[in-house]
Parts: C-alpha cells; structure tokens; sequence
C-alpha cells in the first residue's frame, strides 16, 4: 500500500481497493492515447487489463512502449493479469462477457462499424453494460464523452467547501440538555466565551422557535437572536472570538441552509421500484439499498425523513474542555445512527460491505446520483456542436481526402502528442472516479481545444 | 520516420529545425518531471538538460512512471534518463544537483537554453529559478500539482507575470507559545514533536528554526521565562542521546511528560480559561508492555504509545550513535514513529485527540496528494503550450504574450461549474512586484583576476556614470542582506569585491538615496564571474534605467488603496479556483526561538555595519523579500 500512499490521500483505502480489483476494456487502435490510458489505469492499481485492438490504416504516431503487455508490467507490484483480442471477432461473440468489465474505454476508434455494433451489443445487454469513456483527439482538439447504462452513485464528492451536518435546527434531547446546562444570564464574558459558537446557534433557534414557528429563518433573523441572546452579559461579549464566530456562521442555522436538503431531495426521488437486483456495479446496487434503508427507517418511525449523523464537527474557538464534550455528544449519536441504519439492514436482509456502509453514514450529504442519459454511443453523430462534428468528421474520414474547411486550425494532424498525454490523463481521471465511487464524474461530454486551452462540457 | 513526418505536420519543416536545434532545460525529474520528460523527447526538443537532486522512493511509483522497485534509492535524473533511451531521439543531459547550487550551475550555465520548463516541488527553488529566468529574459513554464488539481502557466520575463507577481501561500506559522506550552489540536503537537523534540534531540547541532524574530504569542514573561529555560534544559537531554545509554530513556520520559508539563502547571494563569494539562505518573512511565507492530491506521492507547516511544527511541540512539545526526523524514519509519508517539503522549497529557500514524505522516510530512493522470494533464499543457512560447506554430502565430493562455484544472469533480479547465490569459507584469518590476535587473560579467582587484568604490563608481546615479547611493549585496555601502557608512570602500565576501552568484543591489520626487529605479545585479573573461574584464548590463516616482512622494493613502486592489484580485482568483500548489513537501515552519544561533548572526551584522544598526533590523526585518526598502 505504501506505493500508493500519495493517492490513498484521494479516495481512501476502499477506493484504492476498488481500483486494485477492476477490470479494465480499452478499445481501439494502436495509438500514443491508448498506451497513455494504459499506462495510467495500470499506475493507478488496476490489476486487470483488456485490449481489444481496432486494425488500423492510419499512422499510429510515436508510441513510448514498444509491447504493452511487456513494458506495462513493471508500472504494477502484482501480476498483470492481461488479454489482447481483436475489437472486429469479439463483437462477433454472441456470449462475449462484457459485464465483467468496470469501465470500457473507447480510444480514437477509427471504424464506424466498431462504434455501430457495439452499441447494439450495449442496447442488448441493458442496463448491466459497463460504463463506456469514448474518446478521440485530431490536432490540437478532442473529446470524451461518457456512456452511462445504470445510474452512477458517487459515495463521496469531495466538495471543496464541507457543509457539516450540525443539526442547529432540529438538536437531539441529549444535545438540547447540554445546550441548556449554559445559563448565559449567570456567567461572566470570561466563561462565555469559552462556549463553542455550535451551542450559541442553538439558542438562538430556540429562541426563534418559541417567538414565532420558527420557519423559514433567515441569517438576518438568527443574528437578530443572537445580539438578544447575548444582550444579558453586556458589550464585551460582542467582541469574544466565539461570539464573532456565531455571526460568521449565522448562515448555517437558518432553513435554506440546511446540509440535509439536497440529500433529501435525492431521497425522495428514489423509487422502490429502483430495488432490482440486476446491478451492474456492487458499489451503485449498495448506495441504493442504504438509501432505501433510509427512507424505510423513516417511515417505519413515522418521520418525514431520517439521516445518519455524520458526527464531523468543524474547529471552533471554545475551551477544550466545552468542545470535547460537544464532540462526544455529535460522536455518540452519529454511532447510534449507524447502528440504526445496520439494524434496519439486516432486518431487510440487506447486505452492504462495511467499508461503504461506513463511509456512507461519516460523509453522509456528499452521496450524488449521476443518471444515464438518453444519449448513446451514436449521438455524437448528431450533435450541433461545431468542434464535436469537426472531430467526428476528421475521427471517421480517410484523412488524405479530408479538405480543410472548417474554422479549427489544426485539427487536420493526425498526432499531436502533448494533447494525446493530455487526454491520456484526463480519461483515466474519469475512470478512476466511476471505479472509485469518489468525485463526480463529467456528465456528459467533454471538448478541448488545445490552441487557448479553452474547454467545455455539454450534455448530450 | 512517423514521428518526424507527424511533427513536420504540426509545425512545418523549417520550424521542425529549429525545433531540433534547441535546447530546454527541465527542473525536476518527479511526478511532472517524467511526464514532461517524455512529451518533451517525443515533440522531438533537440537537446534536454534535466536536473534533479532526489532519488527515487516507493510512494514515487504510482505516478513517476520511468522508474521501478528495483530503482529505489537510485538517483531520478540519470534513471530517468536511462529508462527513456528506447524512445529517444533528442540528446539528454542529466544533472543529480540542486538547481540553486551557483558552483555547478553558475548563471551563463542557464544561457544556453532557449526555455526553462518547471517541475519542482518547492517554493524555494521555484522563486530561484524564476529569478534566474528574469535575470536571462529566458521563457519560463511553470507548473504544479496537488491530488487534482494543477496548473501551468508560462512566464515571458517583462512581458508577462512572473511567478513572484500574486502573492504566494507561505507556511503556516504558530506562535511559540501555542506549541510550547499551550497546545489545543493536534497539529501543535506534531509541531512541537516534529519541528522541536526531535531536532533537539538528533539534529547535529541543536539548534532549530531560523527566525529571530519570535512570535511569542504572549506577553506573559513568566512564561517566557519558562519556555527559555526548557530549551537550555533540553540541551541535557541530548546528553542522555549522546550517552547512548537506553536505560535512561524513561529520564526522557519523566522530564518531558511529568516534569515540564509540572512546570507548566504551576504558572496559573495559563489555566485559567484552558484546561489543565494531566502529567504522566511514574507508573506510566515503568510500565513498560510488550510491543506489537504499530497498526497505521489505529490510533491504540497511552499506554502502547509510551511503549513505542521507548522503543523507537532505543532504535534512534543506536542510529544517532553512528550517524552523528539523524534528520526527519517522513518516508524513515523510526523518525516517523518518534514524532508520532511523542505528539500522541503530549496530545493525550493536553486533552487533545490521538491520531494514527497515516494522519500524521500527512501533516507532519507535509504530504501532498499526487496521482499519474493530473500529472499527465498538466504536462500535456506545458509542453503544447511551449510551442507556443517559443512561436513555432504557425497556425497560431504569438503577436503578443498576453494572448498565451494559462490553464488550472478546476476541481475536477466540479460539476455545477460545468468546466474541467480554466484557462485564464497571461496577465502583464504586476508592477508592485518585488521580483520583476519593482527593480531593473541585469548581470555584471566579470573575471575572477577583478573580483580581487577591483575596489568597492571603484565598483560603486562604474555603476554611479553608466545609469546616472546621483552621489547619495547605497549598494546591498541581497544574497544576504548585507549592507555594503551608503552615503554614511564607507567603511568597506577600499575593500576589494572577494574581501566583503562578493562571488560568483551574489546578487547586489544599487539603489538611488538622494532624488525627492524622482529617483533612479534601483537596480539588482548578479555577478558572473567567470575565467573565460580576460583578466580586466568587468562588463555592466546594457541596460536603461528609468526615473521613477520615489516611494516617499507616494501618499499612504495611494499605497493602501494599491494595497486593496491586490487583495481582491486575489479574493477573486480564489473563488476561479485558482490557487497555486505543489507537487510535494514544503515545510511548516514555526518561530521557535535558537537562542544561540540567533545572537550569532545578529553579532554578524553588526560588525559589518557598525553603527548603522536601523538600517540592518530593517533588512533583516525584511528578509524574505529579495528587495529591502531602506527609509
């Protein structure tokens, strides 16, 4: 595990282990793009590789490997495990097992036909096919567009800003006695500012709550409450860091802002009719079957809905010792939802690996669900998009033939490396988020155009 | 050849040769090093200079694709350059050096290259080369990554920003006091085991940090007091290193987690709002239980974490024994193991959460995510957008520098703002920039037979006619902050050059000290000296140095609106997702206080400047700018 310490850091051991057992289908001729996904995939950890070549009349441009299997085994600490086939004969199978692969990556395919009867082999098979990257680069241009079959569950997006799930609207007994063990009318500034701003906030809801309904706060509102709330202890107390903190963070109290409305909304929008077994990735079939263990456990509680607590409480100015206790107290729950949400399990007789059950209820909030599209592997034929018809144009053409008329200077070079180590890196990224379950995915194409670096993603 | 006839494709036959005729050199043979190594020979670059000072480490694997198991601890550059050979076309140099080292990389060694691509992973080296790069007008690709995110910019000196040109993240910084005796998250005492213990322990000579300047934190001289004399006292622990005597580890224990934590309980008003601190018992600290391997991702009790310290601790005398100094690295177990025990005991001791040997190595590491497939995009970019700089594309001729387009990946997964890749244009030089635009800048070739020679003032004197300085002047040599000469201060006039210490490397500054309203831009010069040159040579850049407003006629209120206008540019590049990372380590640094060293290098100065102390606090004040503003 060491050698992948560095990324580890992205996607967690779970990740890597996804990674590490996944079999990988690149399609397409031999191509400087298709030994830079190679090589990546094979960096990343995937043990399992299977090339199914397209022949090709075209020049290949320059290749840094000479034999892919060979030159490709010394990048991982394991055995390869490492199939060639030809892309023509094994569309020809009728049971060829395409099911078995994580993601298929399409990779300047140079014959219409490959694209035409692999998406027949796709719309066959249903919604267990593969996740398919389709990619292609002419000049100084490409793009990637992804095929999705069943709806993709990422279990964790890693948003840039965390929203922490505090519940400073609807507190739990336990967290409404401890908020309440602070009398603020019989304490000097000194103790008050030893009091996290979490504790603050909740006042002030209660407060709200008890002058009106308490719904539909806006910041405004919660920080109206707090001057009230603190008024007893005097001036002083507006220039305590806690109380600073409690302004800063007034947004989080009220109702627009609650971590757990998008979530929500996912919930809601999942069916019982999703609940099929006939999953194409172990990862989606688990995501959904917590998700529905969620709104099970909430009707059968009779509540509108229920959310593991993920028990993360963000740094904040407080005495040691106030914080410990808060922390607990979020601790605490956060475990007993867990268990919750396992009961709930096995009295479905859902089975769900640990790793995901646990990263599900500790980042709860940053499940996102990805749809497939109506699109398929043919839209690009049909796309209004000027560049994507360029590319598609010069991708299915004999070259030679091909006049220069259109508005993208040079697209017409069949290999431009830098852009192919561009692409390289950039589909892989892609896989390894759908094999990892973490980052989202781009929905659905991708364009670049290498001249300026300007890029754009569509949906088709 | 394929190759050939493609590239003839992409830039024409008469660019292809200038192409093969050029030289780049690459900074880095890491993450980005070996993808650009690749794109580079396979673009067909004629000559590649790759310098690089690290060797090869297992985490390296999962990205920096030239190299294998059997490579490790070999060093990057020559390997890289071996495994490259079936591929290549282009004639490779590599470098196992540091890229600042002036000896083996003396300024007109940079002059042959025609662009200089960046691969670093720290910000030291990174400003050095970009200085290097202003000093030569030499085109410059910058770039670095972090998990998924990257960037690339390049750099055209006067033309374009430099890196210097935005404000750049500097290391965290704690005062003294929250480390020392205060600590209330984890992360203080990683700091504390890290960048204290351990170096006064088993650093060569003990003393730590670098900045004489603390920030203490705290007013409170009593406690102050304290934390001096734990330092001196600590200097008797290294004595019990030294003894290579490991029965007397619990000493260690006893006077780092009983009886300092003891010291610290009875300053009162420390606890007034804090939680006290709980020393280790005796019993703790004889109660010695048998060791398991530590799990990286538990976190275990006290009590196995006193055992391992014991442990690893016996492990480090017996090394310190025989390698007279032992310096922490994340990626060497025993040390790693040291400072995560001695953080976790004092964690526990201050109420604070232990961590697992995974989240330390991180945070005390500096460990900075990396993966293959960014590093393969961002090289991609450079090297496309090299093209580009050194205008050889024809369909897109560069008219001017500013059309060049920069490029971040934008948080990969950030899908609601619907882009993968911005890709900003390059932006004019920032005229408060202390690098690029605040001084002029040239070199000064001279022989080795005129640095004996040649006098101070005569130096001082050539200078003064060739760009029209006025009598009042004053010359600093900016390696290192030292003032040379000013209208009182003559005392090294008659001095020759090599007598104050100039070189080959120095960077001097001359600076007009007499205009009110107009002054001479100041002017920063490199020395190149250089045998080649005949014996009398002392050549000055052929430069122009402007009249400019001085910075005294400038109100306050023009600086702090300049002041403003900087902020939000930056507020604003923040919310674009712009950001500048690194691929690796840079260092938390923290004031503590080297006693000794730091009275060392005042009584330095002093001597050199004599009475003309005001000045010497201010350029020391401002050392981490290359320029100094004298009053």
């Amino acid at each position: 595990m060491e050698r992948y310490d560095r990324q580890l850091r992205l996607w967690g051991r779970s990740g890597q282990d996804n990674l590490n057992r996944s079999r990988v289908c690149v399609v397409g001729p031999a191509t400087p793009l298709l030994q830079e996904v190679c090589k990546n995939l094979v960096l990343a950890g995937i043990s399992s590789l299977t090339w199914l070549k397209e022949k090709s009349v075209a020049q290949s441009g320059p290749l840094f490997l000479a034999e892919l299997k060979k030159d490709l085994e010394p990048l991982i600490s394991k055995q390869l495990d490492y199939e060639e086939n030809d892309i023509e004969q094994t569309l020809l199978q009728l049971h060829y097992d395409w099911s078995r692969f994580s993601v298929i990556i399409l990779t300047c395919i140079g014959k219409k036909t490959t694209l035409l009867n692999l998406n027949d082999v796709r719309q066959q098979t249903g919604t267990t096919f593969p996740p398919i990257l389709n990619t292609s680069v002419s000049g100084f241009y490409g793009y990637m567009n992804l095929v999705l079959s069943e709806a993709h569950f990422v279990l964790r997006t890693h948003p840039d800003n965390m929203k922490y799930d505090l519940r400073l609207q609807n507190p739990w007994p336990e967290l409404i006695d401890y908020v309440n063990t602070f009398d603020l009318n019989k304490m000097d500034v000194k103790t008050f500012s030893g009091i996290p701003y979490v504790v603050l906030l909740m006042k002030c809801v209660a407060k709200l709550k008890k002058d009106s309904n308490g719904r539909n706060l806006t910041s405004g509102q919660v920080r109206d409450a707090l001057g009230q709330v603190c008024l007893c202890l005097g001036n002083d107390a507006f220039y305590e860091p806690n109380y600073v903190e409690a302004r800063r963070y007034a947004y989080l109290a009220c109702s627009q802002n609650d971590s757990r409305k998008e979530p929500d909304d996912l919930l809601r929008n999942i069916e019982i009719l999703d609940d099929v077994d006939d999953w194409h990735d172990v990862h989606n079939y688990e995501i959904l079957t917590l998700l529905l263990t969620l709104k099970n456990t909430a009707q059968e509680s009779g509540k509108s809905s229920f959310q593991p607590l993920t028990g993360a409480l963000p740094d904040m100015e407080s005495t040691t010792d106030n914080y410990i206790k808060l922390k607990m107290l979020y601790n605490v729950r956060a475990e007993l939802d867990k268990s919750c949400v396992k009961q709930n399990l096995v009295s479905n007789k859902k089975m769900v690996s640990k790793d995901v059950l646990d990263i599900f209820c500790a980042h709860y909030g940053e499940i996102k669900r990805v749809l497939p599209r109506k699109s398929d592997l043919l839209s690009i034929f049909s796309s209004s998009n000027s560049l994507l018809s360029a590319l598609v144009m010069m991708q299915f053409q004999a070259q030679s033939t091909m006049e220069s008329k259109n508005d993208f200077i040079g697209l017409q070079v069949d290999c431009n490396y830098p852009v192919m180590s561009f692409f390289g890196g950039a589909v892989t990224q892609e896989a390894i988020k759908l094999i990892t379950h973490h980052y989202v995915p781009i929905d659905n194409l991708f364009l670049y155009n290498g001249i300026d670096n300007s890029s754009a993603i569509h949906r088709m | 050849m394929a190759r050939e006839t493609n590239l003839v494709k992409i830039i024409g036959e008469d660019n292809f040769q200038k192409l093969r005729s050029s030289k780049c050199l690459l900074v880095g043979a890491g993450g980005i090093g070996s993808e650009l190594l690749k794109d580079l020979i396979l673009m067909e670059f004629g000559e590649i200079h790759i310098v690089d000072l690290d060797t090869i480490d297992l985490s390296n694997l999962n990205r920096q694709f030239l190299f294998r198991q059997k490579d490790i601890k070999q060093p990057k550059s020559t390997t890289a350059v071996k495994a490259v050979q079936h591929f290549n076309n282009s004639k490779l140099v590599p470098y196992q050096e540091n890229v600042m080292d002036t000896s083996t990389f003396p300024l007109h060694w940079f002059e042959q290259f025609d662009i200089i691509f960046n691969a670093l992973d720290n910000l030291a080296a990174r400003r050095y080369v970009n200085k290097i790069s202003q000093f030569l007008s030499l085109p410059l690709l910058e770039s670095g990554t972090a998990g998924f995110d990257g960037y690339m910019q390049p750099i055209i000196p006067g033309k374009t920003e430099c890196f210097e040109c935005t404000k750049k993240e500097t290391p965290k910084t704690f005062p003294v006091c929250t480390i020392r005796s205060t600590p209330s998250q984890p992360i203080h005492c990683i700091v504390w085991a890290k960048n204290f213990l351990f170096n006064q322990l088993f650093a060569s000579d003990a003393s730590t940090g670098e900045d004489n300047n603390n920030d203490w934190g705290t007013d409170d001289a009593e406690e102050i007091k304290r934390i001096k004399q734990e330092t001196n006292e600590l200097h008797e622990l290294q004595k019990i290193v030294l003894s290579k005597d490991v029965s007397r580890i619990p000493e260690i224990l006893h006077k780092l987690f009983t009886q300092d934590i003891n010291k610290l309980l009875a300053i009162e008003n420390l606890w007034k709002t804090r939680t006290k601190p709980i020393p280790l018992s005796d019993s703790q600290i004889k109660e010695v239980f048998k060791t398991n391997k530590f799990d990286s991702n538990s976190v275990g009790t006290i009590q196995e974490q006193i055992s391992h310290f014991i442990k690893v601790t016996e492990k480090l005398m017996d090394r310190y024994a025989k390698e007279k100094q032992i310096e922490f690295d994340k990626d060497d177990a025993d040390t790693l193991e040291f400072v995560v025990t001695a953080a976790n005991i004092r964690s526990h001791i201050f109420n604070i959460p232990m961590k697992s040997v995974f989240d330390i190595k991180q945070i005390a590491g500096n460990i900075i995510p990396a993966i293959a497939t960014t590093n393969a995009i961002i090289a991609g970019l450079s090297s496309l957008v090299s093209l580009r700089v050194l205008n050889l594309l024809k369909y897109a001729p560069v008219n001017e520098y500013t059309d060049l387009n920069m490029a971040f990946t934008a948080k990969a997964s950030n899908l609601s703002q619907n882009r993968y890749l911005s890709n900003p244009k390059l932006a004019s030089p920032n005229c408060n920039c202390p690098v690029c635009s605040k001084v002029c800048r040239g070199v000064i070739r001279l022989s080795s037979d005129c640095l004996k020679k040649m006098k101070l003032s005569e130096l001082v004197g050539l200078i003064r006619n060739k760009y029209a300085y006025p009598e009042d002047i004053s010359l600093l040599d900016a390696s290192s902050q030292r003032l040379l000469v000013d209208y009182d201060f003559e005392d090294l006039n008659d001095r020759t050059l090599s007598e104050v210490n100039l070189g080959n490397g120095s960077i001097i500054l001359f600076s007009d000290e007499e205009g009110d309203t107009m002054v001479r831009k100041s002017i920063e010069m490199y020395l190149d000296v250089n045998d080649e040159f005949s014996p009398n040579t002392c050549r000055l850049p052929n430069i122009k140095v402007p009249l400019v407003k001085s910075s005294d006629s400038l109100s306050n209120e023009e600086e702090d609106e300049k002041g403003d206008d900087v902020t939000t540019t930056m507020k604003n590049q923040e919310k674009d997702g712009v950001v500048i990372l690194d691929e690796g380590e840079d260092d938390i640094v923290i004031d503590i206080e080297p006693l000794s060293d730091s009275k060392k290098r005042s009584a330095d100065i002093e001597d050199f400047n004599g009475p003309n102390s005001k000045r010497t606090k201010l350029a020391n004040e401002s050392a981490d700018f290359d320029i100094v503003e004298l009053d």
